[in-house]
């Protein structure tokens, strides 16, 4: 009987004992996998603290040297040469839309509207009044000095605006007209026309800024004549150059600082670190070119059509009094002393230093 | 027609520029012209690899379009090749070409450059195929004798393929499947994470 109890305690001993073991085996499957959460915070933890990357958060080596390629990463290469060392860049498909798209579509329609503009303004004023020039007095107005820089200036400037525009629209325009053989024949000169008369273009861009400039400070009387409209043919008070004129004056300034510097630096093309600089420049220099030449026409036909007797400033160096009276009347009644007479011979004339003695 | 198209596997280049040399060596290109470079990235780091460049020969290429002489064309086989007597030197192509192919024989004062000279799947140029002054002017034309490139024949792990684009992108497909270590599918971590290999 006692051996029985034994033997039952002991079985017991033993039940309770597998019991305990099933429990925490249980117990242990449940919880155990939850530190998988733990795991995780402390991985984070650590990321953040060390900022040191997980095994599967890397990145694929072989993707990112492709995605390296892509963004144009400076590698090394052998071959020494400008951007050798990049496998690719996009910049140069930016390149070709902004050239072949905006710029080659607006650039025409712009000088269109420009001429135009030009054209229908002379058709309702009827063109600038004709001033009769009776009396044969006749007023100093540029050296031959002013007047050599201004043909200089002015033939190159047409010549580097039929050059330029051949290479930007010659295949579209020349290319049906001439045949491939013929346009390339033609467009080979005009880069180099382009290339050597740019050079010169930029002394005369220079020597007129600096001759030029003390005439065309504006002032009081500039504001006037521009906000009341004497550009469009109603005669207003005006000194030496009117507001018009000064207004010319500083968009060649402006446009041609732009335009020879950029252009200065693409015929050194040695001074660009990069092709992304190069192709800029470019294409500023296309944009602010054209954008000159449109307003070249405004004053082409002030010359001729816009005011006639101008031209006399220009091409004889003296201007009519009558003419004078006119358009600048404020500087009529400061050189009047000067004027003399039409039949006089030109050397008698005080018109040699005329610039200086009229500013 | 076959569609031309090379391939740089950068798994397998080793930077040897056999293929840069082969070039010179069957086009006879001149000084200081190189029709195609190594680029090495990430040089002596971990995960260095380099790729072999030349023309892409673009189905919309650059470097025709922005042309002022429009002396580009395509062959049949999509070979991007140009015409030396037509080129004025400007540059332009090199500025818009992505991979900076185009090379000029001059650097001289005004910008003067010489005509363009570039990559023509040794296919030659506008002249007479197999003529001397097709190889003056553009090097050899191996593909009107009925081969490949010379580069690409030249590379001794087989990392630059030549050929017609259906069956370099089969032995491409085939190699980047069967390759062992992580995809090397460009993209593939960013779709499916880098953990899934
Ligand atoms: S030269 Fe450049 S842009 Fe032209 S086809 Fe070759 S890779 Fe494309
Ligand atoms: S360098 Fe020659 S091929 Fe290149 S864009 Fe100019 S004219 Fe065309």
């Amino acid at each position: 009987m006692e051996k029985q109890t034994r033997q039952t305690t002991r079985s017991r001993k033993t039940l309770r004992r597998i019991a305990a073991m099933t429990l925490f085996v249980a117990v242990a499957a449940m919880v155990v996998p939850l530190s998988g959460y733990v795991y995780v915070a402390m991985a984070q933890e650590t990321e953040q603290a060390q900022t040191q990357v997980q095994p599967w958060a890397e990145t694929n080596p072989r993707s990112d040297v492709w995605r390296q390629a892509r963004q144009a990463t400076e590698g090394r290469s052998a071959i020494r040469g400008p951007g050798a060392n990049v496998v690719m860049t996009s910049s140069g498909e930016t390149f070709r839309q902004i050239r072949m798209g905006p710029l080659s579509t607006y650039a025409p329609w712009y000088l269109a509207l420009m001429l135009g503009a030009v054209a229908l303004f002379f058709i309702i004023s009827g063109g600038g009044e004709k001033i009769a020039a009776d009396s044969g007095k006749r007023l100093p107005r540029w050296s031959r000095f002013d007047i050599a820089l201004h043909w200089f200036v002015a033939i190159l400037f047409l010549v580097l605006a039929i050059t330029g525009l051949s290479l930007l629209f010659g295949r579209a325009v020349l290319i049906p007209l001439m045949g491939p053989e013929g346009f390339a024949a033609w467009a080979l000169a005009s880069k180099n026309i382009h290339n050597y008369g740019g050079a010169f273009f930029v002394v005369g861009v220079v020597l007129m800024i600096v001759a030029w400039t003390r005439y065309n400070i504006p002032d009081a009387t500039d504001v006037k004549w521009l906000l009341k409209g004497g550009a469009f043919g109603k005669h207003l008070p005006a000194g030496r150059m009117n507001g018009g004129e000064k207004a010319w004056f500083w968009v060649n300034v402006g446009a041609g600082i732009i335009v020879c510097a950029t252009g200065v630096m693409m015929i050194n093309p040695q001074v660009f670190e990069s092709r992304e600089l190069f192709q800029l420049n470019l294409i500023v220099h296309a944009i602010v070119a054209i954008l000159w030449l449109g307003a070249s026409f405004g004053h082409m036909y002030m010359a001729t059509l816009g005011a006639p007797g101008s031209m006399d400033a220009m091409t004889k160096g003296h201007v009519s009094s009558e003419w004078a009276k006119v358009h600048h009347d404020l500087w009529y009644d400061e050189v009047k002393d000067q004027e003399f007479s039409d039949d006089q011979p030109r050397e008698a004339a005080p018109g040699g230093n005329a610039s200086t003695s009229s500013a | 027609m076959a569609r031309m198209k090379f391939l740089c596997d950068a798994d397998r280049c080793i930077e040897c520029n056999g293929c840069v040399t082969a070039c010179k060596n069957a086009n006879e290109v001149p000084w200081g012209v190189n029709r195609r470079r190594v680029v090495t990235l990430n040089d002596g780091e971990p995960g260095e690899k380099s790729i072999s460049v030349a023309c892409m020969h673009c189905d919309d290429a650059p470097c025709a379009a922005v042309c002022p002489t429009d002396c580009f064309y395509t062959t049949t086989d999509g070979i991007v090749l140009h015409d030396k007597d037509l080129c004025i030197g400007c540059g332009y192509c090199f500025f818009a070409c992505p991979f900076g192919v185009p090379q000029f024989p001059e650097q001289r004062a005004f910008g003067s450059r010489g005509r363009m000279d570039k990559c023509t799947f040794c296919a030659g140029g506008p002249e007479e195929p197999g003529s001397q002054a097709e190889f003056e002017k553009y090097g050899a034309n191996l593909i009107a004798e009925g081969m490949l490139p010379a580069c690409a024949e030249m590379c001794a792990t087989k990392a630059l393929l030549a050929g017609d684009g259906d069956l370099v992108a089969e032995i491409f497909h085939h190699r980047s499947t069967s390759r062992d270590g992580r995809p090397q599918t460009w993209g593939w971590a960013t779709a499916y994470g880098a953990g899934l290999s």
